[in-house]
């Protein structure tokens, strides 16, 4: 006790010694300057609850790793699509059934112009199915440069090259062994004419590194899309899950007594049905009426719904019907332990509002709760979607996502087994990660949990 | 216990009697008849729905249907198996008993595996065995039924030719092997974690304390002590359990083309055919909500301390 009490007071008090022997003056007893108080306050600063679960997410290495790779994975669904040159709807005839990393017979003859020529527009290679260049008048830019030129007739099978700033076109049939054989010149202007279409040129053949599909389309883009679906189904079905859970979790676990009774009742027989057996009815009932819906009415909302077509939004529906009972449940017994804390009664005894109480209390202390059941409810989100889609229900073509890629690639899994393979990985790594992050998220806001 | 049982069988009762309801107004918001073809003319379908009763209020309908299905008439297939009777599709055909074979077999390897494999990780927690079952189990529960079906399906079955690659009736003993893995593979996953969690919040406690105290081997108090009372989570989980296997049947048996009941029930939803629907749906609550219901009074066998009297958690 005396060691505590020399250790922290700042004027070195002996209670063994007597007062008279301090031999204190008057000017021990002025008012402390502001340095002498400075030193006084505590040195620790205090740390907020985000700023604490923070430094804890941060020191959980499994975490940060899954973190960082799920950044990576939405990199790869969002940013991905600008950095290759195919879409995922787009078919191209020249590349169907393509191995990965393999080119078709056009694409090796195109290839192998590559180092000859400053840059090169085939029409072999273009999307669609009419993919030769009809006659008018087209343009590009190269290296800052404008060419415009023009067609007289339709241009087929053929190539058109830039080489040392002039234009010309090369049959297909004219290009053996990497040798142009034949050439026909092409006058360009560097202005562009008023009614000219503009062309996209490349340098390169870009390779189809997972391969594509039966029609032709690139399977490294229709997975990337297709994880974009994926996760945007996924967190907007957890908000979703979010919003009414916690509303009827709250207004249930508030109000208590009857209202309480009867809403969990409710909550319980939700719970009981065999919900798989409902969503999939659900998926079939709402496809045609939403899809009437779609195609009657003009409103902003529903065009905006319809962009994400009737497969996806009854995918939310069914989230909004039968999946919040989880979140209610946890939300309802989080209000009803915080209801119950002393300094609640505190609050209570001070004559705080309700609406002070749920502002102040209730919710600062549901608010990690509510993070981390999000977090948890995206991948099981992501989970059903893909089950769904795989069955053939969820999101419908030329759409894709993770799940229906899979599906579509099981008819050829036996000759392109990378076709489900590559898709399957990433739906996996996103589940994973987000699972990780999950368990993260709960470690560092509820340590009490901790285990 | 008698007058529980009791209780909860009749909200079992009004629980599936509330799914029927809901099914059947699902299905009938559905546009389209079943009896819609290219060739029928409307004269044709009139006729079709006066056969089968469909030209009745709904509420007759509906009526008409719980009254049957009370009796155990299932009725008949209106397109898949047009006049064929229900109860011949769904049991004499053996479609229910290969769902089910399937099922209790991936429910059986779920519990024999996961249990063990859980407890294994606790015993000897912190050692490379726990740290290998926990990624093993962290990456199981990630993987989708269908990448993992696929994947043995590409490398057992086409690469290895291991296996049959279509399991067919289950005719054979190898056929099992790939639908029995795919389908409890995220069971075994989940309990392992399940029972590691709840048997290290267990061996806690103040009574394992005593025991070691009192010089029990360690073995004996794992397997004792800290088991028992640790099975109750895992208790807990086996009635989503039965539903996650009805799902993973879904996807597993149109995988390996298996004629089971859950591939038969996404086929008679995509093509509507009611009666189908309404059995299938039947059948399948029947179990789930009996499972939970069996699942509930085990709990409390295990654990006297849980009284079943009052439903509030």
């Amino acid at each position: 006790m005396k060691q505590a009490y020399k250790k922290f007071s700042p004027f070195q008090v002996d209670p063994d010694k007597v007062w008279a022997d301090y031999n204190l003056s008057d000017s021990d007893f002025a008012p402390a300057t502001e340095s002498e108080k400075e030193s006084l306050v505590e040195i620790r600063k205090s740390v907020s609850y985000w700023r604490d679960a923070a430094r804890r997410f941060k020191r959980n290495t499994v975490s940060m790793v899954a973190l960082g790779i799920f950044i990576i994975v939405l990199l790869f669904a969002f940013a991905g699509p600008t950095m290759i040159p195919y879409d995922y709807s787009n078919q191209y005839r020249s590349a169907q059934k393509l191995g990965p990393f393999e080119y078709s017979r056009q694409e090796e003859l195109i290839r192998s112009l590559e180092d000859q020529v400053d840059c090169m527009y085939a029409t072999a290679l273009q999307p669609g199915s009419a993919t030769a260049l009809d006659a008018g008048t087209y343009y590009f830019k190269f290296k800052g440069n404008t060419y415009c030129f023009t067609l007289e007739k339709k241009l087929a099978e053929s190539v058109i090259i830039l080489k040392d700033g002039e234009l010309s076109t090369v049959k297909e049939a004219h290009i053996q062994n990497g040798e142009i054989k034949r050439s026909t010149p092409l006058a360009s202007t560097g202005e562009v004419a008023d009614n000219a279409k503009e062309i996209k040129v490349t340098t390169k053949v870009f390779p189809h590194m997972v391969g594509t599909d039966s029609q032709g389309r690139d399977i490294l883009a229709r997975t990337m899309y297709g994880a974009r679906v994926s996760i945007i189904i996924g967190i907007v079905a957890a908000l979703i899950v979010l919003v009414i859970g916690s509303i009827y979790g709250a207004i249930s676990g508030l109000c208590g007594g009857v209202v309480d009774f009867i809403m969990m009742r409710i909550v319980e027989l939700i719970y009981s049905v065999p919900e798989i057996l409902l969503v999939l009815l659900l998926q079939v009932v709402l496809k045609e009426p939403l899809q009437r819906w779609f195609d009657s009415s003009h409103s902003w909302f529903a065009n905006a719904l319809s962009t994400l077509g009737a497969g996806i939004v009854s995918i939310f529906i069914t989230f909004a019907v039968l999946y919040w009972v989880t979140m209610s449940r946890i939300v309802r017994g989080q209000v009803l332990m915080l209801k119950k804390q002393e300094y609640v009664t505190a609050a209570t005894a001070l004559g705080a509002s309700n609406g002070r109480i749920i502002r102040r209390h209730l919710l600062p202390n549901c608010v990690g709760q509510l993070v981390i059941t999000t977090c948890l409810q995206i991948p099981s989100a992501i989970f059903l979607e893909s089950f769904l889609s795989f069955l053939g229900l969820g999101v419908s073509a030329p759409m894709a996502s993770l799940g229906s890629l899979c599906s579509d690639a099981l008819g050829t899994i036996t000759i392109f087994p990378y076709r489900l393979l590559f898709p399957g990985a990433v739906l996996t790594i996103i589940v994973l990660t987000l699972n990780l992050v999950g368990d993260g998220l709960r470690d560092a806001l509820d340590p009490r949990l901790k285990k | 216990m008698l007058i529980y049982i009791l209780k909860r069988l009749a909200a079992a009762v009004a629980t599936v009697a509330l799914i029927m309801t809901i099914t059947f107004f699902l299905m009938n918001t559905i546009p389209g008849s079943p009896f819609l073809t290219e060739k029928s003319t409307p004269q044709q379908i009139e006729l079709a729905n006066q056969k089968y009763g469909l030209d009745k209020p709904l509420i007759v309908q509906l009526k008409n249907y719980l009254v049957n299905y009370a009796k155990g008439d299932l009725g008949v297939s209106l397109k898949m198996q047009e006049g064929t009777p229900v109860k011949t599709i769904l049991f004499g055909q053996g479609k229910f008993e290969l769902s089910m074979r399937l099922g209790l077999l991936a429910v059986l390897v779920a519990v024999v595996l996961g249990i063990p494999l859980g407890c294994l990780a606790a015993y000897k927690r912190g050692t490379w065995v726990d740290g290998l079952l926990r990624v093993l189990t962290t990456v199981g529960v990630a993987i989708p039924t269908f990448v993992l079906a696929a994947t043995l399906l590409i490398y057992l079955g086409v690469k290895a030719q291991l296996l049959p690659v279509l399991s067919g009736s289950l005719t054979s003993w190898k056929a099992y092997i790939m639908p029995v893995i795919s389908l409890s593979f995220y069971d075994v996953c989940y309990i392992a974690k399940l029972t590691r969690t709840s048997m290290l919040d267990a061996i806690n406690q103040d009574y394992i304390r005593t025991a070691k105290s009192k010089g029990v081997k360690n073995k004996w108090i794992v397997l004792k002590h800290a088991l028992r009372n640790s099975l109750i989570p895992v208790v807990t989980f086996l009635g989503p359990l039965i539903a996650f296997i009805i799902t993973g049947s879904f996807v597993v048996e149109t995988t390996f083309s298996i004629p089971g009941l859950g591939k038969y029930f996404v086929e008679s939803v995509i093509n509507r055919d009611y009666t189908v629907i309404m059995a299938t749906t039947f059948v399948v609550s029947i179990l789930v909500i009996g499972m939970n219901l069996v699942v509930d009074i085990v709990y409390k066998i295990i654990d006297p301390r849980i009284t079943l009297s009052s439903t509030d958690e």
